[in-house]
């Protein structure tokens, strides 16, 4: 009768064993939070408790080639900051049209270069997502560019990067 | 309804013979011990891990090495230990490190098996207390975003190892010796083990231990398993 103890011991431990192999800790799950990306709100200057939504923005890095966001008309989004590097730029371009003719350029087009700063500092997470940075001591600085700003103001809600819970900078225009 | 009757029946039977063979084998050896007086051995099985030479053998990402020994100590009672060493790589999606190291584990075994005459097989239980000593690298890691924008952030850290790691952890074993010649052994078990202590090196995690295995996120088990041979060198008979 004693060996019957045993085989069930060794069955459990053989069937543990099964699962073990089969467990998904090696895949990061989408709800663990990662490296945060940086949440922007835009709001009107004038109103300025208002969001206000920008027409047809487009983002991209001023040193890539590909864009990030086209199109877009809403007043909240999320942009990724460069984890190798403490200063990231993009261009923000307000009422992007596609085809630009050169002979009778859109009037309301305007590219504003924006560089957020930041320090960065690197946390493990688990096996499976690897590490993650997080950001601190946020600043910004807008670039006009060629022509004449169209974001007038901007103010840093959250100096640290670290979740998206709420937005981390507004500007208003 | 009809089951019923034929369960009970079954029931009763299966009964019945568990009860005659225990009783029957305790005639039998006393019978023995009166005829014959038949011993048995008692010695010191010394054995090496086949598994982890194996996977040394096939597997890139490791290198193992373990001895085994067991002291027959009290009739179905064994003083066991196991010494190794190890070197267990992790490489999956974001992160490649290994760990490095030696480590021996100590306990007892229990045979629940009640051989025929002078056989020596085993189904056993044991228990052990492990404990580790290990270097950890952590060769290579891309830091997780969420958006590709920017291209992966692949980084190698300047001063990857940590050294002086140590882990301690309570094993449970189940498993078989099967006696294939004259004294010698080839036995198979698994184990699963809870970790009671670590040292992780800063702003990372053991992610494998030498004789624990991988660990798992948030878990203090972890699970092994191990096939061996082993030789008894008898010291006398009782």
């Amino acid at each position: 009768m004693k060996s019957f103890y045993s085989e069930k011991i060794f069955i459990a431990l053989a069937t543990i064993l099964l699962f073990a192999g089969c467990q998904r800790d090696d895949i990061c799950p989408a709800s663990t939070q990662t490296t945060s990306l940086l949440v922007i709100r835009f709001y009107d200057v004038e109103n300025r408790d208002t969001p206000q939504a920008p027409i047809n923005l487009r983002i991209k890095a001023v040193e890539d080639t590909s864009v990030l966001m086209l199109n877009v008309n809403q007043d909240s989004l999320a942009i990724p900051l460069r984890t190798d590097q403490d200063i990231t730029s993009y261009e923000f371009t307000f009422n992007y049209a596609e085809e630009e003719d050169p002979e009778s350029p859109v009037e309301e087009n305007n590219t504003d270069i924006i560089d957020f700063y930041y320090a960065r500092d690197q946390e493990y997470i688990n096996r499976a997502c690897s590490f993650k940075i997080n950001y601190s001591g946020l600043n910004a600085r807008i670039d006009p560019g060629d022509d004449a700003a169209w974001i007038s103001d901007f103010v840093i809600e959250q100096e640290e990067v670290e979740n998206e819970n709420n937005a981390h900078i507004s500007f208003y225009y | 309804m009809k089951i019923t009757p034929t369960y009970l029946s079954i029931i009763s039977i299966i009964l019945l013979l568990c009860a005659n063979s225990g009783t029957a084998q305790t005639e039998q050896t006393e019978q023995l011990q009166d005829s014959t007086e038949f011993k048995q051995k008692y010695g010191l099985r010394v054995g090496l891990d086949l598994s982890k030479l194996i996977r040394t053998a096939f597997q890139d990402d490791y290198r193992g090495f373990e001895v085994i020994g067991d002291y027959r100590v009290y009739r179905s009672f064994y003083a066991a230990a196991e010494i190794g060493n190890e070197q267990i790589t992790f490489d999956e999606g974001l992160i490649r490190a290994t760990s490095s190291g030696s480590y021996a584990k100590i306990g007892a075994d229990y045979n629940a098996y009640n051989n025929w005459q002078d056989m020596q097989n085993s189904i056993f239980v044991g228990i052990r207390y492990g404990f580790s000593t290990f270097s950890q690298e952590l060769e290579e890691y891309t830091i997780y975003t969420t958006t590709p924008y920017f291209g992966p952030d692949t980084r190698t850290p300047e001063d990857p190892e940590t050294t002086g790691l140590t882990a301690s952890w309570i094993e449970l074993m189940a498993g078989i010796k099967v006696e294939v010649l004259n004294n010698l052994f080839l036995s198979a078990n698994v184990q699963l083990k809870r970790r009671i202590g670590q040292s992780s090196p800063s702003g990372f995690d053991n992610l494998s231990i030498p004789g624990f295995n991988r660990t798992y996120d948030d878990s203090q088990f972890g699970v092994g398993y191990a096939y061996t041979i082993s030789y008894l060198l008898p010291l006398y008979k009782k």
